[in-house]
This record gives structure tokens, sequence and C-alpha cells, in this order.
């Protein structure tokens, strides 16, 4: 059996063991806040994806590729001209987010995107008209197909033409998701539909409060 | 039964069915000035007894009408198209934005926010049911 003497050698070790844990937790920066501060639930963070070189057109003519996502928050979403339901509510609702941003005061910092699945038809004087309607503030992307498809094969929309009508006219089923870049032009999070303005608004604020505080843009 | 009551009950039938089916709230969004066709939405109320199908809507300001329904699928936005729509019987059905709604094609005038446009429905037994659908934008 042990004696008293294991016995004392034994509990000195584990007092010295826990004593030992202690500091170590004690000392360690930000134990507990440090992970907590590094995690966003739904926040592509620490990987996320870079978007590379894309060449498009806004609906002004000019071309729209990877350094005119960078020193800005990006909001996009996809969708076509004809489209007769879900991208006019989501076009009433981006307007409605770009009014937010302007009254938080970060307007300059961010740019609402619409890109077009439907280049051929959506040509830049259809995309600007679309876009007046709604909110000349709202940037319309187009160009070729091959140009529109490479941005959204990298940010990983789908898209799929449907069989021409009587009249020729075609639907597109696309995605409905929104998607946030940041500043460094990197894809940080997806908002899933149903879509509304004080979600999405209120999430932007939280996502690039939290980035801004690990990232120096 | 005199021969000349036939039609006469006809008609006090078709009305009454007519009663039974509610449609309210009737209106059409605003497109962009280059699009020609337009959304529309109702509340349709079913207070017979029987289920009613919708099986057209016509109007003077459109060339063509259809049942639609904005769907999705794993995020991904879809379009149904319905050749007619059943309506069980107690129920009431919102024909609102992101769901069912009506396509209208090949507007015959420009139509402005505010403008009234008439909408018949037809349904099964010969019911017709003509409402009028006011023209907004959807931020109103």
């Amino acid at each position: 059996m042990f004696s008293e003497t294991t016995f004392k050698t034994i509990g000195l070790i584990i007092v010295l063991m826990i004593f030992g844990m202690a500091i170590g937790i004690y000392t360690t920066p930000n134990f507990r806040e440090k992970s907590a501060d590094e995690y966003m639930e739904g926040v592509f963070w620490p990987n996320p994806k870079q978007i590379g070189q894309f060449e498009t057109m806004d609906h002004q003519g000019r071309n729209f590729g990877v350094e005119q996502l960078k020193g800005k928050w990006s909001i996009l979403f996809f969708g076509y001209t004809y489209c007769p339901d879900v991208c006019p509510i989501t076009m009433t609702i981006m307007s409605d987010v770009q009014a937010r941003l302007e009254q938080a005061g970060v307007v300059e910092d961010a740019q609402l995107l619409f890109v077009t699945v439907d280049p051929l038809r959506d040509t830049a004087d259809r995309l600007a008209t679309y876009i007046n309607y709604f909110d000349s503030r709202i940037l319309g992307l187009g160009g070729t197909k091959q140009q529109v498809d490479s941005l959204v094969s990298q940010i990983g929309v789908v898209y799929l033409h449907g069989m021409p009508m009587d009249d020729g006219n075609y639907l597109v089923d696309h995605t409905a998701s929104l998607f946030l870049i940041d500043p460094d032009a990197r894809l940080v999070s997806i908002f899933s539909t149903p879509h509304d303005a004080e979600t999405i608004s209120s999430r932007f604020f939280e996502i690039k409060s939290f980035l801004s505080k690990l990232v120096q843009y | 039964m005199h021969l000349i009551l036939y039609p006469v009950l006809a008609f006090i039938i078709t009305a009454c069915q007519a009663n039974e089916i509610i449609i309210a709230n009737a209106w059409i969004a605003q497109s962009p000035p280059m699009i020609d066709f337009n959304a529309g939405y109702f509340e349709i109320k079913n207070q017979s007894t029987m289920p009613v199908s919708l099986l057209a809507i016509t109007s003077p300001a459109f060339g063509k009408i259809e049942i639609h329904r904005s769907v999705e699928e794993g995020q991904i936005s879809k379009m149904q198209y319905f050749e007619s729509i059943d309506f069980l019987p107690g129920e009431k059905y919102d024909f609102s934005p992101g769901g069912y709604h009506l396509m209208l094609f090949d507007p015959t005038r420009v139509l402005k926010s505010g403008d009234s446009v008439p909408l018949q429905f037809s349904f099964t037994e010969a019911v017709q049911i003509q409402v009028m659908a006011t023209v907004k934008s959807r931020s109103d």
C-alpha cells in the first residue's frame, strides 16, 4: 500500500497542477473574450472567399471589375428586368435598404449592386431605365454573358433560362439570396430569403462592425 | 314550371354563387416604363359549400392574363404556371407578392398609379365576377 509520504506527494502535485492551470488561464490575454470576438454566426470568417478578376459593365456603360469592389462594402443581388414578381419586390426592398444606409451615415462606404442574369436582353440602356425607376442610387451590372458569368461563377450564383413562350419571352430561375462583400473584395456573408429591409440593414451593420474590429480596412 | 322561369332561375343561381365567392383588395403593381406586363394581386374567399375553380381572367386593359406562382427551392427563385386553380369551400386565399399572382400581359394603355382596371374572373358553373383593381406602386 502507499505510504503517508506518497499520499502527501501526490496531493501536492495535484494542488500544484490546479494552481498552474489557474495561472495559465488567468495570464492568457482575453482567454474567453478572444474566441468569442473572432466568431460571428453566418459570417465566413476567418476564411472568406476572395473574389478574383471579373469584368462587367455598369448601367452607365463603365467597366466594373474587382477594383470597383475594393474600398467599399457591397451588397449584391441577382435578377433580371423581365422578372415579374420577385425582382421588383427585391428592388423595392433594396431601395429601402439604401435609404437606411443613408440615414445611418454609411452610404459612402457601401454600394448596392443589381446583377442581371439575363445579359442578352438586359442591355445597359434597359438596365438604366429599370434602375432609375426603382432607385437611381443602385448600380446595375451587366455586359456579355461571359462577363456576367465571370462574376456569377465566383459568387456561386446559379441561373437557368426557361423555354421561350409564344411571344419569344422566357423566364429565368435564379438565386434569390443576397451576397455581402467586404472592402477587400471577399465574400463574407449570404443573406437568405425572405428578405426585408430591416433585417438586411441591421445584419449589415452588425457584420461591418464585427469585421472592422478584426481587419484594418 | 313555365319555360320563361328557367333563364330567370339560372340567373338567380349564378348570382347566388357569385355572392359566395368574394374577391377583395385587387391591385396591380405598376411596372417600370420598358416592361410590357404587370403583376396583379388579390384576396379570394370561397364562402360556398363546394370547391370552385378559377378558369380564366380577362380585362379590356390587357391582351392576356395568366395565373402564376413564385416559388423558392433551395434559395432558387422559380415561376410556376397554372391553367386553373381550385379554391376549397370556406377557405381564404392570398394572391400576394412573392407567391400566387396574376401575370397581366400586353397592356392596351399605359397604366399610372391610381388608375382603376376592371378584371373579369371566370369560374366553374359559369360564375363570373368582375372587380376593379387599383394600380399602385410597390413602394406605396
